[in-house]
């Protein structure tokens, strides 16, 4: 009996124990699982106010920039003048002035179009004559803007006739007169959302299947969808919600919430979304993900969770089988641990992107490239000369708290021996970066203003001639030049003679390393054109950059050893362009370039242009 | 896709051809608080190398690391909308994150590089205060910004 009696006793201890197991493993699985959700759950909340917060930051940038535009507009008095006096006399000159300022306005700052409109609100002049009707949100701004005296933007809204959404800034013209300030008319900028606006809200920062961005604004009862939408088109100014669905996270945005939201969006979909106000306009934003994606990572963990938990139950229940087994002597069994199998779906989203679109002619992107290439210095400036400050600040606490000479010299030394000189040296380096800029932009625009006489050219001559005046740096660079017979052509001599120097001076400078440099200039006609060919057996020009060394301030290697602004090709493209001629190249990289310029071979009757 | 356990093991790879604004950039970021390893690569030839160069190269990726591309637009030789475009066509890096850094707020360039596929732009301000403000931004970003390790 008393065998029997431990025998059942000690059959019972593993079964007590592993239930103990048991409730202590599935009790550390739930408070796990939970904390898990939880992180999961925040690091989706951080994420949507990021990106919420970036963007309602840079549309607020974006909106500022706009006005800034509309500000240089009202500000600028030679164009108030212009108007003014063209509204007075609608037959006199100025108009072509006023015209080329809008026209630069509209092209390099993106507006669709730019109406000059009278103080009675009527069209007086549309840069682009499609569409000259003045829409109402702007002409009732434009009381308000005079009356402050400052340029105002519209909301978004669809103009009579048209149903592409856009915007617009009224920018009210000014003129002291006798002493008063008088309204003399108002421009209004017309803005196309899908060109900035829109792909800004669209692009999510990060990869994701469905996080988006929205713009939406109160309107009659109801949040209007001011953008198109990534899971349903044609949204933009249509879709309206009432605001009586208060699970939407759009509505509960122009209800006036600001933060996170759980709810339901458009698709009644169960969304987590952050929203937010967009200071200084009517607009709110709301960016947000599928739960079901942000919840992604959680699901995949909740399931390794609670794989792990099965296989630890069962290790549990295994050992106490194994024990009770053992304790009762009766068979050893071995449980075979089932493994969890993990699946992984994996989306494969192809992404077939647009390929590149020719870039615009350099001439266009004239005042583009000066002021990228002008600001560039600028940010140095301005950046290094803080930093300047900064070190002021340092020695004069420096010089307050030294005890001795030797404390002070010792901390003073560094930032006076090489912080300070550093950031002048930034500052000199871009100043004089700034100087050549604008040497050369005024050099381009003197040419541009140069008069053509074209004439009857022997271009032997003006090549032998060319040849000549490069022996010195030819014979420098150990360069044989030498040219075949060539066609005649038509054009200015001084300008046409500039063209060839550039290319052949080029040629030398670039050099060709360890082989003897020979550069030649031959001739054919096709045509009515006379096409000359630069050819030498340098360096070469990769592929990548061909299209590029025509451009502004383009230069091939900036800290190399050739010295330069980067305009050689530049002037070499535009003169043959007035000539109504083209340029262009053929190059192996490390066996020579051909540069080729076609020019008309007669003058034309009208005149060259 | 696997993701960086902390923004700190993530590289941030800087090609701007410009060595004021790369310093300016990187004493901003680190005053935001951002304390990664940078890479600095001078143009966008470099930038080629680093993301298509030949394997022994250096430098060059590591498949398996996060990074993350600052990229400058323009730039001598290759510029940057060829760097964007390039890096968006290549499977093996087209989910790392690149934000472009540049003076240019040319509408034109920013619906380009929107189009190929670029994760933010931020323009570089004149005004300095504005300049570390967009940075500043930028970092407070960065660190809750998930970043995918390339494939390898």
């Amino acid at each position: 009996m008393n065998t029997t009696h431990t025998r059942f006793t000690s059959a019972r201890w593993p079964i007590a124990g592993a239930a103990l197991l048991v409730l202590c493993i599935t009790g550390g699985a739930c408070l796990f699982y939970s904390q898990q959700r939880r992180l999961i759950l925040e690091d989706a909340e951080k994420e949507l106010s990021a990106v919420a917060d970036l963007k309602v930051h840079q549309i607020e940038q974006w909106r500022a920039d706009r006005l800034a535009d509309a500000g240089v507009v009202m500000e600028s008095p030679l164009l108030v003048e212009a108007v003014a006096r063209w509204l007075a006399q609608p037959d006199s000159e100025p108009i072509e002035y006023v015209l080329t300022r809008f026209r630069g306005i509209a092209q390099h700052k993106g507006y669709t179009n730019i109406l000059l409109l009278d103080t009675n609100g009527a069209v007086r002049l549309a840069l682009n004559s499609t569409c000259v009707e003045a829409d109402h949100e702007g002409l009732a701004l434009m009381s308000d803007a005079s009356a402050a005296r400052t340029p105002l933007m519209t909301d978004l809204h669809e103009p009579p006739g048209s149903a592409v959404p856009h915007l617009s800034v009224v920018a009210p013209l000014f003129r002291q007169q006798g002493g008063a300030t008088v309204t003399v008319a108002a421009v209004m900028l017309v803005i196309d959302p899908s060109r900035f606006l829109y792909p800004l809200i669209q692009s999510w920062p990060m990869p994701g299947a469905s996080a988006e961005t929205l713009l939406v604004r109160r309107e009659e009862g109801a949040v209007l969808f001011l953008n198109e939408l990534r899971h349903r088109t044609g949204t933009a100014m249509r879709l309206a919600i009432p605001l009586s669905e208060t699970n939407v996270p759009a509505v509960q945005a122009v209800l006036g919430h600001e933060g996170m939201f759980r709810g339901l969006d458009y698709r009644g979909v169960d969304v987590l979304s952050a929203t937010r106000r967009i200071p200084g306009s009517p607009w709110f934003m709301v960016s947000k993900v599928d739960a079901d994606e942000a919840l992604a990572a959680w699901q995949q963990r909740a399931g390794l969770i609670l794989g792990a938990t099965f296989a630890l139950l069962a290790a549990t229940l295994a050992c106490a089988g194994w024990l009770w087994q053992r304790t009762r002597r009766r068979h050893f069994q071995r449980l075979y641990v089932s493994e969890s199998q993990r699946t992984r779906a994996e989306q494969a989203r192809e992404e077939l992107l647009r390929t590149l679109r020719d870039r615009n002619e350099e001439m266009e992107n004239l005042l583009y490239v000066s002021s990228h290439d002008l600001r560039s210095p600028l940010v140095n400036i301005h950046g290094f000369s803080q930093r300047l400050g900064k070190a002021a600040t340092e020695l004069s606490s420096i010089i307050d708290s030294a005890v001795s000479l030797e404390a002070l010299r010792d901390s003073a030394l560094p930032v006076v021996r090489e912080r300070i000189p550093a950031s002048l040296g930034y500052i000199t380096t871009s100043a004089a970066k700034m100087d050549s800029l604008i040497s050369g932009l005024l050099k381009l625009s003197r040419l541009g203003r140069m008069p053509l006489t074209p004439v009857e050219l022997d271009m032997n001559k003006l090549i032998a001639s060319v040849i000549v005046n490069l022996t010195h740096q030819a014979t420098q660079a150990h360069a044989a030049v030498s040219a075949g017979p060539l066609p005649p052509c038509a054009g200015d001599e001084a300008q046409i003679s500039q063209v060839f120097t550039n290319l052949v001076d080029n040629a030398i400078k670039y050099g060709c390393g360890d082989r003897r440099l020979e550069i030649r200039i031959t001739g054919r006609i096709e045509n009515a054109l006379a096409v000359y060919c630069v050819e030498d057996n340098g360096p070469g020009i990769a592929r990548d950059h061909q299209e590029g060394v025509w451009g502004l301030f383009a230069r091939l290697d900036p800290q190399g050893p050739v010295a330069g602004e980067g305009l050689g090709l530049t002037v070499v493209k535009r003169i043959v362009q007035r000539h109504c001629g083209r340029v262009w190249l053929e190059s192996d990289q490390g066996r020579g370039s051909r540069f080729f310029v076609a020019l008309p071979r007669q003058k034309r009757p009208e005149g060259i242009a | 896709m696997e993701q960086a356990k902390d923004f700190k093991d993530v590289t941030i790879v800087l090609a701007e051809d410009d060595d004021g604004h790369a310093e300016l950039v990187i004493e901003t970021l680190k005053e935001a608080g951002i304390w990664n390893e940078i890479v600095r690569l001078r143009d966008g030839d470099e930038a080629l190398a680093f993301f298509f160069g030949a394997r022994e190269r250096e430098p060059r990726y590591e498949p398996g690391r996060a990074y993350l591309l600052l990229l400058d637009i323009r730039m001598p030789r290759v510029n940057g909308v060829q760097v964007l475009d390039r890096i968006k066509n290549d499977e093996h890096l087209q989910h790392m994150p690149v934000i472009m850094l540049t003076t240019t707020d040319d509408p034109r360039e920013v619906e380009r590089c929107y189009q190929l596929g670029c994760n933010n732009y931020i323009t570089k301000p004149v005004a300095f205060p504005a300049f570390t403000e967009a940075l500043r931004r930028l970092g407070l970003f960065l660190l809750i910004m998930k970043v995918p390790r390339l494939k390898t």
